[in-house]
């Protein structure tokens, strides 16, 4: 069976890689290295040797697997694995508060204007308890501040919903990483 | 009188070492610990695990059915949910109304006496017809849950080939070892052959 790429397709491409490897300056490497740190779920763990929690996991399992850095490997691979399944159950919790907790639009919209909403409604507290006639220019200027509170607050709660499920597809994604992963090292013990 | 006790199966919680250094609940607000752990310890035993990895897959295997388990009562809650809220269009926002409670607790236990169609008639619709509507108007949440009950499905797939990898290694070291062995006798004889040969022709060569 011949292969889809030719040969000189390959080494166009490696040539070509060249010129887009990344950043090249320290500030560049610095900045790059922060991309996506909303969560930090794809961030590799950084356990030293060291780590009290790796050489724990590791002991646990050193006899059965008979050599110390494949231990230490599936140690890491279960932490990782376990740390992503940790962040799905936190979604999951997330998503069944979301649902059982009133956050309707009149709370979002409090939430984020609370102080503009308190200084119109004292307002025409303070026409009503004074028997003051309220001008209509006022009562149209009250509505249509809250019709414009109310759109700029269902686009802060749309961008808040794609970020969220954006979010949790990445986790997905990361947790099916992580357990291939894990799935990959312990069948691996196969060939030892 | 005498007291029969009926016997109630002691709960025996197994727990991995290696889950007890990690530390993470398995069990969301809402779920039985109970129900968890009697089906965690039917199903370290009906794998046999004995060691702290054997016993960490096993729990792992139990928790993948146990998400899976998980996401079909969500696929269920949310059906239920949408059609209680096809049976009180009146009512807008995010809270729960008295007639949608009233339709969510009948859909729950389905119980779906007179009081129900009566209501159902009132909009026009049928159980079948209420189904649909809440199965097309959820269709991108029941897509996602299916797409997470299959990798689930997967994962679990994974962890038992890497059980019984687990497992079998020792017979499978053995097996290599015999390979070894024969392979290594194999190899000698044929470099026995070449020695006798080489051997047999230098004598051969001395001799004349």
């Amino acid at each position: 069976m011949s292969s889809p790429v030719s040969p000189q397709r390959r080494q166009a491409n490696r040539r070509n890689a060249l010129w887009s490897t990344g950043p090249k300056s320290d500030a560049g490497k610095k900045r790059s290295a922060a991309n996506a740190l909303s969560h930090g779920l794809s961030a590799p763990i950084e356990l030293q040797s060291t780590d009290p929690l790796l050489i724990a996991i590791s002991n646990c399992i050193d006899q059965e697997v008979q050599e110390s850095h494949i231990a230490r490997e599936i140690a890491r691979r279960i932490f990782d694995y376990e740390r992503n399944l940790a962040y799905q159950r936190e979604i999951f919790v997330r998503q069944f508060n979301l649902l059982s907790t009133n956050a309707g639009k009149e709370t979002g919209v409090r939430a984020l204007f609370g102080a503009e909403l308190d200084m119109m409604d004292d307002y025409l507290e303070e026409q009503r308890i004074f028997k003051r006639p309220i001008a209509k220019k006022d009562h149209s200027f009250v509505s249509n501040t809250k019709h414009k509170m109310l759109k700029l607050w269902s686009k802060v709660d749309a961008r808040e919903q794609g970020e969220r499920a954006k979010q949790e597809g990445n986790s997905v994604r990361y947790l099916k990483r992580a357990s291939n992963q894990l799935i990959k090292v312990l069948k691996a013990l196969k060939a030892a | 009188m005498s007291d029969k006790k009926t016997a109630i199966p002691s709960l025996q919680v197994v727990t991995s070492p290696i889950s007890q250094l990690i530390g993470a609940s398995p069990v969301l607000p809402g779920e039985s610990e109970e129900v968890y752990q009697y089906g965690l310890v039917a199903t370290v035993q009906e794998l046999g695990a004995i060691t702290p990895l054997q016993i960490y897959l096993a729990e792992k295997i139990h928790e993948c059915l146990w998400w899976m388990r998980r996401y079909e009562n969500q696929k269920r809650a949310t059906l239920i949910r949408n059609m209680a809220e096809l049976l009180d269009p009146q009512h807008f926002g995010r809270d729960v109304s008295d007639v949608e409670a009233w339709a969510m607790d009948a859909l729950f236990a389905n119980r779906l006496d007179d009081a129900f169609i009566k209501v159902l008639k009132k909009h026009n619709l049928t159980v079948e017809s209420l189904n649909q509507k809440a199965l097309e108007s959820n269709q991108d949440v029941l897509e996602s849950l299916d797409q997470m009950i299959a990798l689930k499905a997967k994962t679990l797939a994974g962890f038992q080939a890497s059980y019984e990898v687990l497992v079998n290694r020792k017979v499978n070291a053995e097996r290599m070892r015999l390979q070894n062995a024969l392979m290594q006798r194999d190899l000698s004889a044929i470099e026995n052959e070449a020695v006798n040969e080489q051997s047999s022709k230098s004598s051969k060569a001395t001799g004349e």
